[in-house]
């Protein structure tokens, strides 16, 4: 079981310890510094509010990966809410901000001769299915095996097999389509 | 010029190799703690924007109904006057025929 109460030493500890595979996890789903900051620290208040209900079945980092997808899933859901109200309210009253931000998300650790190749990868993953875009992140970036996905995201161990080779297939496919769009 | 496709693709694909974690907040507990000590808490709806929502709600359904029924009413009336003035008009109750 987990706790930290009266014991804020711990839980900085904690906090050291699992950051980089939070943050950089929300970073990836939510491709926006600002946001996974937010989501990163949501995280860990739930684990402090709720680190009682842990009871050790899964490893730390497991239920903590769990958390932040959830988190980061219901933030994308709202974001695509409110702009799709922005939409409307844009129909009727013109208040000349922009309706969406333009997706050229390019995660900072990623080598610099890559830089531009990988915002056209994450181009093409934002528009995959949010199961495929959450199993091949975590596969991708995140390092993580089948078997981890799987008890994170609470599917069987084939059906994310299955996830991830249907992610790269329509990966594929959606790059073929911008390929045919480069200049000569 | 273009490299081959299948090529172009799996350099893309391959793009997030070598991938290295970002850095995040090195304030991240401070901040953390903060909001533990001092949580956001939501504002409760005022009890009059709900009393106000319900009587505008209600006000438009009885305007909707009273002008779905005067609307139907006036229907009936329009019909029923607008036959009989043909029927005067054109003198139809007789039963001419154009032939003799």
């Amino acid at each position: 079981m987990l706790s930290f109460s009266e014991n804020e030493q711990a839980f900085k500890d904690f906090i050291t310890q699992h950051q980089p595979r939070v943050y950089n996890t929300a970073l990836n789903l939510l491709q926006n510094a600002e946001d996974a900051e937010e989501i990163t620290q949501d995280v860990f208040i739930e684990a402090w509010n709720k680190a009682h209900t842990f009871k050790g079945e899964a490893q730390v980092s497991t239920w903590l990966y769990r958390i932040t997808v959830n988190k980061s899933i219901d933030h994308i859901r709202s974001k695509k809410r409110k702009k799709r109200f922005a939409f409307l309210t844009s129909l009727f009253h013109d208040s000349g901000e922009p309706i969406s931000d333009a997706s050229d998300f390019v995660h900072p650790g990623v080598v610099t001769e890559n830089r531009e190749k990988a915002a056209m990868l994450y181009k093409a993953i934002d528009q995959l299915p949010e199961t495929q875009r959450i199993a091949f992140l975590l596969s991708e970036t995140g390092g993580l095996s089948y078997a981890e996905i799987s008890e994170i995201t609470g599917s069987s161990v084939s059906s994310i097999e299955s996830l991830l080779f249907r992610a790269r297939k329509n990966l594929r496919g959606l790059l073929a389509g911008y390929y045919k769009n480069l200049p000569e | 010029m273009k490299k081959n496709q299948e090529q172009w693709i799996d350099e893309i694909m391959g793009s997030l190799q070598g991938i290295q974690p970002a850095e995040g907040n090195p304030y991240l507990h401070t901040r953390v703690m903060a909001r533990l000590q001092n949580p956001i808490t939501r504002q409760p709806i005022q009890l009059k924007w709900v009393y106000a929502t319900v009587t505008v709600f209600v006000f438009m359904l009885v305007l909707n109904v009273l002008g779905w029924n005067a609307s139907t009413a006036s229907d009936d009336s329009v019909s029923t006057t607008g036959i009989e003035t043909v029927i005067n008009e054109y003198d139809l109750e007789n039963n001419y025929t154009s032939l003799p």
